[in-house]
Formats: C-alpha cells, structure tokens, sequence
C-alpha cells in the first residue's frame, strides 16, 4: 500500500473527480488527517472561487475594441466572393448557366484530349505547311533575283546554297537602302536649288 | 449566405476564427463577445484597476483579432486569449509596478462618483435582496483575498479555479514549466484558504 501524502496532482484529482483514479487516494485521506486537511483546505478555496463572478466591462468595450482593428478579407475571398456576384439567383437561370459551363469544359477538354491523341498527325501537317511555304518563298525569291540580275545570278546562289542566299539578300537590301537614299539625296538638293 | 448571429453563437471557436480570417466581421464580433469578461476580468484581477483592465483587454483583444490570420489550430483560441492577455497585464504591472489596489475603485479616482464609475460589477446570483447582500460581500472578500496574491499566483489560480482550465494548459497560456504552476497554485490555495478562513464558518 502506497502510505504517501498526497500531491498537489492528486488533490487536484480529487477535486476534479476522476472516478476510479482517485479511489486510491481518498482511502489514504480517509487513514490520513494531514491530507484530509490539504483536501478540505483545497475543496473550500476552490468552492470560494467558483462563486468569483466573471465581471462586465463597460458597454462600448466591442465597440471600441472593432473600432482599433482591421477587419481585412483575403485575396481568394474577394475574388470568390466577386465571382459568386456576377451568378445569377439560384433557379432555371442559375442550372441554364451550369449546364452551359458544363457543355464548355467538356468540350473544351474533348478537344485537348482529341488533339493529344493526334500530335503526330498534327506533326505531319505541320511540317507540309512548313515545307510548302519554305518552297513558295524560295520560288518568289528566285523569280525576283532571276528578274532582276539575271539567270546567272539565280545559278551562283543556287552554287552558294543557303550561306549565299543568308549574304545576298541583306546585301540586296542594303543596296537598294542606298540607292533610295540616293536618289531621295538628289531630289531634295535640286529643290532646293529652284529659286 | 453569412451565418446569422444565432448561428454564429453555435459554432465552436475554431469555425468561428475560420470566419474572421475571411473577413467577416461579424466573427470578430463574436469572438469578443464569447470572452470579453473572462478576459476583462482576468486581466481586472491582476491590475486591480477598471480603466487599466478595459484600457489593458481592449489591447489584448486588438493584438488577437489584428493577428488572426496567424491563429494557429492546434491551440485553444481562449488559450491564446489569456496568453496575450496575462502578458499585456504583468508588462502593465512591471512597467507600472502596480501590486495591490482597492477593489472599490480605481486609485485615480478623486471623487465618490469616480469611485462608483471605476468600480467593477459584481453580478448577484441571489434570488432577494438579502441573498444579494451576501453574494456581494462573499464576491468582495473573495476579490480582496485574491488581490492579496502575488499576481502570477493570481492568473494561475483564476485559469484554474474560475475558468476551469488543465495544469498542462496554464503551463502552456503562462510559458510557465508545469512544476512552476503546480508549485503557484498549491501556494495561492493556502494563501486564499488563510485569507477566507473567517468564511468557513
């Protein structure tokens, strides 16, 4: 048998109450003055401060407390808040609108699903078009220089291949620049020679 | 649709500080109502005076709700409530060295009506006049004895006693090793038991 006085822990049991826990210790209170004593002494403060009313602050206290602090909505909250505005009342509007948004997703999400599933097709298309619209623009090209500076020039890019092409064309246009600015030079120095 | 104000008064706290970290002010609302008297009248019982105590809850109450967002989950909302609470009040009392004063009235009272403005209502649960007579002056002894207090035996023996509150949660409310509030509440009983003993009769 446990002979020792009782905790703090243990009045503490006991005033609580706990039911068999607290079987132990009241047979050694009941053998026990001293802890009687403890007990008694703990039972009586804490009877005493239960009858401790909770007191009233004065009747502005909320008021004045709502009135220091900053009542602030979350970003998400606004935003959901603003898209739950712009739905309208719930009834046939509301499930119109719902079905409409449903209609949209899954149309939506057919059409990624059904592009997904045919990448290389897509790939394939793709790269004709690439392709038709390099030849188209290499003919244009060709037409151009062929007109312009005659067949043998059209032969000595096609020997030059791509890098000749990549030197002739900037050099077209830089010579062309030149001579439109040129001739633009002339024009405003015989204005200005008109008296 | 917001809660109504019924409904609101149903929810438990932690749906409630759901709804204040949403913005809705109504929750704030609630929130003070559910504990602004434990907390006032904590916070009155360790500065002993009513200005200071709304002045010193009022400030607690702003630190909370202007933090609610950081509201952890896992502890008690009136938890954390007393924690600020018990701090603004021993950083009052240390600042101001305030130990004891009259229950009657706020020490900065010059005249008999200032006296009755600053002095706290304790409310009466007697059912006639006599029964609140002696409610009153069973309150008053009770309030003079735990004025007696040191004040950190003060907040260890009212989370205890008066807002029913475990060892291990005051522990945690005061930051106080749970030994240091078994020791401050075994020592507060004794003192209150000396200091009402003349009531046992």
């Amino acid at each position: 048998m446990d002979e020792r006085h009782l905790l703090p822990s243990d009045i503490d049991l006991l005033l609580d109450d706990h039911g068999a826990n607290s079987a132990p210790l009241l047979a050694h209170v009941d053998r026990c003055a001293a802890c009687t004593a403890a007990l008694e002494e703990a039972r009586f403060v804490a009877e005493m401060l239960t009858t401790a009313p909770h007191l009233k602050p004065q009747a502005d206290f909320s008021e004045k407390v709502m009135g220091r602090v900053n009542v602030v909505e979350p970003w998400h909250t606004t935003a959901f808040a603003a898209v739950r505005s712009l739905l309208p009342a719930p009834g046939p509007a509301r499930v119109v609108l719902g079905a409409m948004a449903i209609t949209a997703g899954l149309v939506t999400t057919a059409t990624a699903v059904w592009i997904a599933l045919r990448a290389d097709s897509a790939l394939v298309v793709g790269n004709l078009a690439v392709d038709g619209a390099g030849r188209a623009l290499m003919s244009g090209v060709t037409t151009l220089v062929s007109d312009t500076f005659g067949a043998d020039a059209v032969a000595a890019l096609r020997g030059k291949g791509m890098v000749g092409l990549a030197v002739a064309i900037p050099g077209f246009v830089l010579a062309a620049t030149a001579a439109f600015a040129g001739f633009r030079a002339l024009a405003v120095a015989s204005h200005h020679r008109r008296p | 649709m917001p809660p109504t104000r019924l409904e609101l008064a149903n929810l438990p706290d932690a749906d409630v500080v759901a709804l204040a970290q949403q913005g809705r002010e109504e929750a704030f609302r609630e929130i003070i109502r559910r504990y602004e008297r434990p907390v006032f009248s904590m916070v009155f019982r360790m500065v002993r005076d009513r200005e200071t105590a709304e002045d010193l809850a009022q400030e607690s109450f702003i630190k909370v709700l202007n933090h609610i967002d950081k509201y952890r989950p896992e502890f008690k909302l009136s938890s954390w409530l007393f924690k600020i609470a018990n701090n603004v009040a021993i950083d009052h009392l240390r600042r101001k060295q305030l130990d004891t004063v009259s229950i009657d009235g706020s020490r900065h009272a010059a005249t008999a009506a200032e006296m009755e403005a600053t002095s706290f209502d304790v409310e009466a649960h007697g059912e006639n006049a006599l029964d609140e007579m002696e409610s009153r002056e069973l309150g008053t002894a009770i309030e003079r004895a735990i004025a007696k207090l040191r004040p950190e035996y003060r907040a260890c023996i009212m989370l205890r006693h008066v807002e029913g509150r475990s060892y291990e949660e005051i522990a945690a409310t005061l930051d106080l090793p749970l030994g240091t509030v078994k020791t401050y509440i075994h020592r507060a009983r004794h003192e209150l038991r000396e200091a009402l003993e003349h009531l046992r009769e």
